[in-house]
């Protein structure tokens, strides 16, 4: 126990630092002006992308204005893993962060205050086999070790549908829970015979050779959300200002990826950065063209009948309990008066 | 009997207040802030009762007892010898010694990516992760016991003229006996300690892999600090239990001063 604590500490004591060393840098880009830094919690995957572009348009605006006003300014926090953004959204140290659609529903009817405003991305999970295996179907992984990330990812769910079109149940595979940078691996040492996650995990093994697609969510389940903008519900109360502003930002970055390949592979390079998510750029590229709607960010509406499903799926795995109002967790005005900044990059 | 028993009791009573005004000072403290996330020791309780109740308490606790059973006692099967020989010989310590002090601190969870490529996710890995953790300190401890032998046995045994066979068996096992039993201690609370990080990736079962899975649920801390709960008791109990091999009447002698 006390060397888990340790290695965790560790790990935020090395985050705050990298953290500490953007901020000058953010600072700089502001043109010295007072701003208002909002720290916004991500994981280093291309389902959180318009969040990178986000931050960095907003800072290149800031730099770009002529008047004295105060402005906003967005910083991305890395995080490792769901739990720990998770768990400094509940405590509030961060007020907003990039989340799991079905975790935001569950924390939300626990007294969490917190609210979805914006979706971040579509799409952009994989099932990936090895490339030498038998597998074409998803059929044929009947009885056989699937990794997901984890029960209350919304991988699991998107295997659930698999399952369930093709007639399949849950006992027809073997589930393992892992964290996504190990199935690469996992999968090379046969440790497992699929995984299902979002990328640029899956890319990450295609791109090696060893890899290869059996089902994305591009064909399967287009309109497929599993990062969703997050924000506690002080921010909103306090400064809506503000998240109009990252809603808008989000959704200007979303429109800016989809609009040209030059877009995105401007944002590859920011994002491959190391204060953001510090992978290697051609993977992230990858994802990008192979195809180009692997994963997609042009179209954030909300749909209430898109979150519904979540909850529907949620509730027939067993990982929400009861069934929890659209409202309670969804604070539609932002998306609805959002209108797409200009990203100046 | 009456007397003895009363006597234990006292001696307890301070320990047991403390404990008592911890759990106090929680409640308390968890009912002042109206904390929505950290459980109460009810809540905890009940996540308890409920682990209990549908049975997968005891198949958690097997399955982590399981693990750190068979990666401690491979262990202590690799490191005694290997330490006895270290220690013994000269030119082993000063080979080995460096190896085994660099991977010494090296923390499981890093071993984590590593030990699926070698061994797959399923008992392998873990078991190898409490081995990796719990051999170091085993190895040193007995290697450290040869060291210090006191040098007057091994003389009063060459006087004796016993062949070198002889003298390792019947006076430095022996000798080196009761600091293997603190490495074992030692070792095994290592084992238990990196059971969390082992189960990491653990395939559903184990008191590790229940509070990850309850981190990774929403809002179930009352069953990860229930986990916390459990395995400071069976650490508890774990090193009761090699306490009991200290009393051992082969190894008593070196610890009565």
């Amino acid at each position: 126990m006390v060397k888990v604590r340790a290695a965790l500490l560790n790990r935020r004591e090395v985050l705050q630092g990298a953290m500490a060393a953007a901020l000058p840098f953010g600072a700089v880009s502001c043109g010295g002006k007072k701003s208002n830094v909002l720290q916004v919690g991500g994981l280093p995957v291309t389902c959180n992308l318009t969040l990178p572009v986000a931050c960095v348009a907003r800072a290149a605006s800031n730099a770009l204005a002529k008047t004295d006003t105060a402005n906003f300014a967005y910083e991305y926090s890395k995080y490792s893993g769901w739990p720990e953004i998770k768990e400094s959204l509940m405590a509030g140290s961060i007020q907003a962060g990039y989340m799991l659609a079905p975790l935001v529903m569950d924390l939300a009817d626990k007294k969490i205050p917190t609210k979805i405003v914006s979706l971040g991305h579509r799409s952009g999970a994989v099932i990936m086999v090895r490339s030498d295996s038998p597998y074409q179907t998803f059929k044929d992984l009947a009885g056989k070790r699937i990794a997901i990330p984890s029960r209350f990812a919304v991988d699991f769910l998107f295997l659930r549908k698999m399952l369930a079109r093709e007639n399949m149940t849950p006992a027809d595979i073997q589930i393992i829970e892992m964290a996504p940078p190990d199935m690469p691996a996992a999968l090379y040492a046969k440790a497992v015979d699929a995984y299902c996650t979002g990328e640029p995990f899956g890319a990450a093994a295609q791109r090696a050779g060893y890899a290869r697609v059996l089902r994305m969510t591009r064909d399967e389940w287009r309109n497929y959300i599993c990062c969703v903008l997050t924000v506690r519900e002080e921010l909103i109360q306090k400064n809506p200002a503000l998240v109009q502003d990252l809603v808008n930002h989000v959704l200007g970055a979303g429109v800016w990826l989809d609009a040209r390949p030059e877009n995105r592979a401007k944002a590859v390079a920011i994002a491959a950065g190391r204060n953001f998510f510090n992978q290697d750029p051609n993977i992230i590229q990858f994802v990008m063209d192979n195809p180009v709607d692997r994963v997609t960010y042009g179209d954030l509406r909300m749909i209430r009948a898109e979150f519904e499903e979540l909850m529907e799926l949620s509730l027939q795995a067993g990982t929400i309990k009861h069934f929890i109002p659209y409202e309670r967790y969804v604070d539609e005005s932002f998306a609805k008066n959002a209108q797409a900044a200009s990203i100046p990059l | 009997m009456n007397h003895s028993a009363m006597k234990r009791i006292r001696a307890l009573a301070p320990s047991l207040a403390v404990i008592a005004t911890l759990i106090a000072a929680w409640w308390v403290l968890v009912a002042v802030t109206q904390s929505a996330i950290f459980p109460t020791p009810w809540q905890v309780a009940a996540g308890l009762y409920e682990l209990l109740r549908d049975g997968t308490l005891f198949e958690h606790i097997g399955a982590s007892l399981f693990r750190v059973g068979v990666g401690f006692l491979l262990a202590v099967a690799f490191a005694i010898p290997l330490g006895l020989w270290m220690g013994w010989v000269a030119g082993a310590y000063a080979t080995l010694n460096p190896i085994f002090q660099l991977l010494r601190p090296i923390s499981p969870i890093a071993w984590i990516p590593i030990a699926i490529l070698w061994f797959g996710v399923g008992n392998v890995s873990p078991i190898f992760l409490i081995f990796i953790s719990s051999v170091f300190p085993m190895i040193v401890q007995t290697t450290a016991g040869v060291h210090s032998i006191e040098r007057r046995y091994l003389r009063a045994a060459e006087n004796f003229g016993v062949s070198r066979y002889t003298l390792f068996r019947q006076v430095v096992i022996p000798a080196v006996w009761p600091q293997i039993i603190i490495g074992m201690r030692i070792g095994l609370g290592v084992a238990w300690l990196v059971v969390v990080a082992a189960e990491m990736i653990a395939l559903r079962s184990g008191l590790g892999y229940l509070i990850i899975d309850s981190r990774n649920a929403g809002n179930r801390y009352d069953l990860v600090i229930a986990g916390m709960i459990v395995i400071g008791l069976i650490g508890l109990l774990l090193d009761g239990v090699m306490r009991l091999l200290e009393r051992h009447k082969s190894v008593r002698w070196r610890y009565v001063r």
